[in-house]
């Protein structure tokens, strides 16, 4: 009896471990150790990074850039120079935040011998100067319309007295940072723990201890969630669970827009798709409508043509929609282009060239792969056949993308693509649309327009927001005439939380509910 | 003795070789996991400096000669996704391989001979037909499908067991309490495991033992009155031990490999998870790792089960002499 009474108490403490003070929450995968050099995904690698580290603007609630650790951003001399004055901010250790820690930060990434990712964001600056200890004045050889998102809100200051000896940044193990938390413990493959920086800056940080856990499945960790186990997860809800946890008074859900794009890839290069009249026909077929119904169930907002999302702040609602062709008005256009049907119902046009692709589709993303299906299925009335295929998602990039250098061309006709949040929230058309592969390093169908060239060129040294959106209003115009791709949808983020352990979230426009703005009052 | 781990020796060889060249075959370059997608924004000269840093741009054959220089020296590379060495990180999740995949050969192999003994003993028999169908039921589960039914009943609907990880995250457990804590986490994967790979052993020992005791030495025995226990377990048992010692000794060889499905679906952290994540990350130097950490203990207890069988059965050891 008195074991067993025993055993009931072991038992009784280990269970309501799970009801403790502190707020669990679920990633799929690990991230590394969490420095600028070694974490992982864009999301929520960078998210979780952005917890410890603090960078000199932020985006705000709606995606805009406004000072974080600066107090004040000036810039001047046409876009050319920038002065920031700098908060009054304490290291984790206690040691004050300097123009120093921000200059040598920024020389870091651009001069050491390991490539960062933040790397490209600081190499264009000319000269950093520091006039006193909370200055900072920064100067660019030309007008950078988007320096503000892409550099300012986005690379994390490092602590020089921590950082300037390392030689190996990828190998240093301290995430001594200056943001809300502070990482205390991880346990590799399973967990992260933070602790709340009691002396933020940013205002009262809660909870107080944050952990977070690895749970590679998506079903697990909502049932994780449901068996109370977890309170919040970085993953969306799967479009069939929303209605179950909606009905559930336990949980609180958060919707809102996510900038990730999911795209119908041409490869513009290559017969027929270097027509814009035949990528037009295909645009007139897929229904993005339907794919957002059938496959997402309703849980997405269907592209716009122009790329960009109707909610991101360059958005120029005149793209509209894709204008949808009739299939007598397609079969019309085709049989004007000189494509035949054959005797198995499959258009074949003068020089013998079958309508017949093969369409790409990552093999780990069923969704991706679904909406593949049913495109096939849309083309398919007009005598064009698209073989689905899926990849390895490494493979399909090394076909689409290949070394990611777009000199180095590219091997596919149609691919299921996208590109993650920050391509959209920075408005990169520069790099989605230039010709030349230096400028358009994100141009992986090929696509070339002299007057997208150099309206996305002035787009780049334009800081005035307001001509930025002129500017970004023309691109979109051409872009939706020219196609050279398909924009099907932008995922509609569903966040599902216990609001009893943890009611704090907010969700972040284009990026969800894992940001800073969620653990601050 | 030396003699016979020649073979054995040839094939561990070969496996590093194919260890070596068939991650590389993959198409697909690691940079855009040690850079994220950022990779595109990185000028040609920037992406080769990338290249040269973990030695990547060099030729192949160039590539392999370092890494077996550096595996004679006991080097196994660092991580290219954590910059951790390979050897310290499979050191970090081979525990938990070890105490859930033995944890759960030893209840299949337990549960199979026994189970197997019986039916095969009262072949026909009510005991025998449930569990041959539940045996060819289980075997055709796939694991992922069976880990969910029982999270969702024993971790949701009945709110009694962890659904993910190895123990508490957060918990500073000692002692018992810590213990007891990885037991509750072990229980759900480790009975997955041992449901899923019960039906191997059992089918063995059933067609074992079903073949010796229709043996004329069987007969022998019970015609001298001997109890039926003692003619199961010690004369049938014994000599039908053969293929099941061969088994057993295989599935020790890939024990170290884990279970890659179960450890993903519990999220448990082991070296089957860790071989998955590392082969989607193209972390070449881990995949090489663990191959070769895996190639080896098959090989090794390949060896084992021979030298095993040798002792078991004189036959082998006569004819050979």
């Amino acid at each position: 009896m008195h074991k067993v009474n025993r055993f009931l108490i072991f038992l009784l403490i280990v269970l309501s471990l799970g009801k403790a003070q502190q707020l669990v929450l679920a990633i799929p995968a690990e991230e590394g150790f969490l420095t600028p050099f070694t974490y992982v995904t864009g999301y929520p690698g960078y998210n979780l990074l952005s917890l410890v580290y603090d960078t000199l603007m932020i985006p705000d609630i709606n995606g805009l850039p406004k000072p974080w650790l600066a107090e004040q951003v000036r810039v001047t001399n046409g876009g050319r120079d920038w002065t920031i004055r700098l908060k009054n901010v304490q290291w984790h250790d206690g040691k004050p935040l300097t123009s120093d820690d921000v200059k040598f930060s920024y020389e870091y990434y651009r001069r050491y011998p390991v490539v960062s990712r933040f790397t490209s964001a600081v190499r264009s600056i000319s000269q950093i100067r520091t006039p006193d200890a909370r200055t900072v004045q920064i100067s660019l050889p030309r007008p950078e319309g988007n320096f503000e998102l892409s550099t300012l809100a986005d690379v994390p200051i490092l602590p020089k007295h921590i950082w300037e000896n390392i030689t190996d940044p990828k190998a240093h193990r301290d995430s001594t940072g200056s943001g809300p938390f502070k990482l205390v413990e991880i346990r590799p493959g399973q967990s992260y723990r933070f602790e709340a920086n009691p002396s933020y800056f940013g205002g009262t940080v809660a909870p107080k201890s944050l952990v977070v856990v690895i749970i590679r499945e998506a079903t697990a960790t909502f049932q994780a969630l449901r068996a109370g186990q977890i309170a919040a997860s970085s993953r969306e809800l799967l479009p069939e669970l929303i209605s179950q946890f909606d009905k559930d008074p336990n949980f609180r859900l958060l919707r809102g827009a996510l900038f990730t794009s999911n795209l119908l890839q041409f490869n513009t290069a290559v017969a027929p798709f270097n027509q814009p009249t035949f990528r037009q026909i295909i645009a007139g077929l897929v229904d993005p409508k339907a794919i957002v119904d059938t496959v997402l169930l309703g849980q997405a907002t269907v592209g716009s043509p122009g790329f960009l999302h109707p909610q991101s702040p360059l958005y120029n609602p005149e793209a509209g929609q894709y204008p949808r062709l009739s299939l007598p008005q397609v079969e019309q256009r085709l049989d004007q282009l000189g494509y035949r049907r054959g005797s198995d119902g499959v258009r074949v046009g003068k020089n013998g060239q079958r309508l017949e692709f093969e369409l790409l589709a990552p093999a780990n993303n069923p969704i991706r792969l679904r909406a593949a299906e049913l495109i096939a299925q849309q083309v398919r009335p007009a005598g064009i056949v698209f073989q689905v295929r899926a990849l390895e998602p490494n493979t399909l990039t090394d076909r689409v993308w290949p070394e990611f250098d777009v000199s180095k061309g590219r091997n596919y006709s149609l691919a299921m693509f996208g590109w993650s949040a920050p391509v959209i929230n920075q408005a990169n058309l520069r790099g989605m649309f230039h010709s030349k592969p230096a400028l358009g390093n994100l141009n992986i169908g090929g696509y070339a327009n002299a007057t997208v060239d150099s309206l996305t060129e002035r787009l780049n040294t334009t800081v005035d927001l307001a001509e930025r959106k002129l500017l970004a209003a023309r691109v979109q115009s051409l872009v939706a005439r020219d196609l050279p791709f398909l924009t099907l949808w932008y995922p509609d983020a569903t966040y599902a939380v216990r609001p009893s352990v943890y009611d704090g979230w907010k969700f972040q426009r284009g990026q969800g509910i894992l940001n800073k703005f969620s653990f601050l009052p | 003795m030396l003699l016979r781990s020649l073979p054995y020796l040839l094939v561990f060889v070969l496996a590093l070789g194919i260890n070596f060249f068939l991650p590389r075959a993959m198409p697909g370059s690691p940079l855009l996991y040690i850079l994220g997608e950022e990779v595109g924004r990185l000028s040609p000269e920037e992406r080769q400096r990338v290249l040269v840093q973990y030695g990547l741009e060099r030729p192949l054959l160039e590539q392999f000669g370092l890494y077996l220089g550096r595996l004679v020296r006991g080097d196994l590379g660092q991580s290219f996704q954590s910059r951790q060495p390979v050897l310290q990180i499979i050191f970090e999740r081979l525990p938990w391989t070890l105490l859930l995949s033995g944890t759960a050969l030893l209840l299949s192999s337990g549960l199979g001979l026994l189970l197997g003994v019986l039916s095969a003993r009262y072949r026909g028999g009510l005991l025998d037909r449930t569990s041959y169908v539940g045996a060819v039921l289980l075997d055709a589960m796939p694991g992922f499908w069976l880990g969910m039914l029982l999270i969702a009943l024993f971790a949701v609907h009945w709110p009694l067991l962890p659904v993910y990880g190895a123990h508490t995250a957060w918990a500073n457990l000692e002692g018992w309490s810590w213990v007891l804590d990885i037991l509750r986490h072990l229980v759900l994967p480790a009975l997955t495991l041992t449901l899923t790979s019960l039906a191997g052993l059992y089918l063995v020992v059933r067609y074992a033992m079903i073949d010796t005791l229709h043996q004329d030495y069987v007969r022998t025995a019970r015609a001298k009155g001997l109890p039926e226990r003692q003619v199961v377990f010690k004369h049938a048992l014994r000599n039908a031990a053969l293929p099941i010692v061969t088994l057993f000794m295989l599935s020790l060889g890939s024990l170290v490999a884990g279970a890659v499905v179960v450890e993903t679906v519990f999220s448990y952290p082991g070296l089957g998870r860790l071989l998955y994540e590392a082969a989607s990350a193209r972390d070449f130097p881990v995949l090489q790792g663990l191959l070769l950490f895996f190639s080896l203990s098959v090989v090794v207890f390949n060896l084992l089960a021979e030298v095993l069988y040798t002792w078991l059965d004189p036959r082998v050891r006569h004819a050979e002499g």
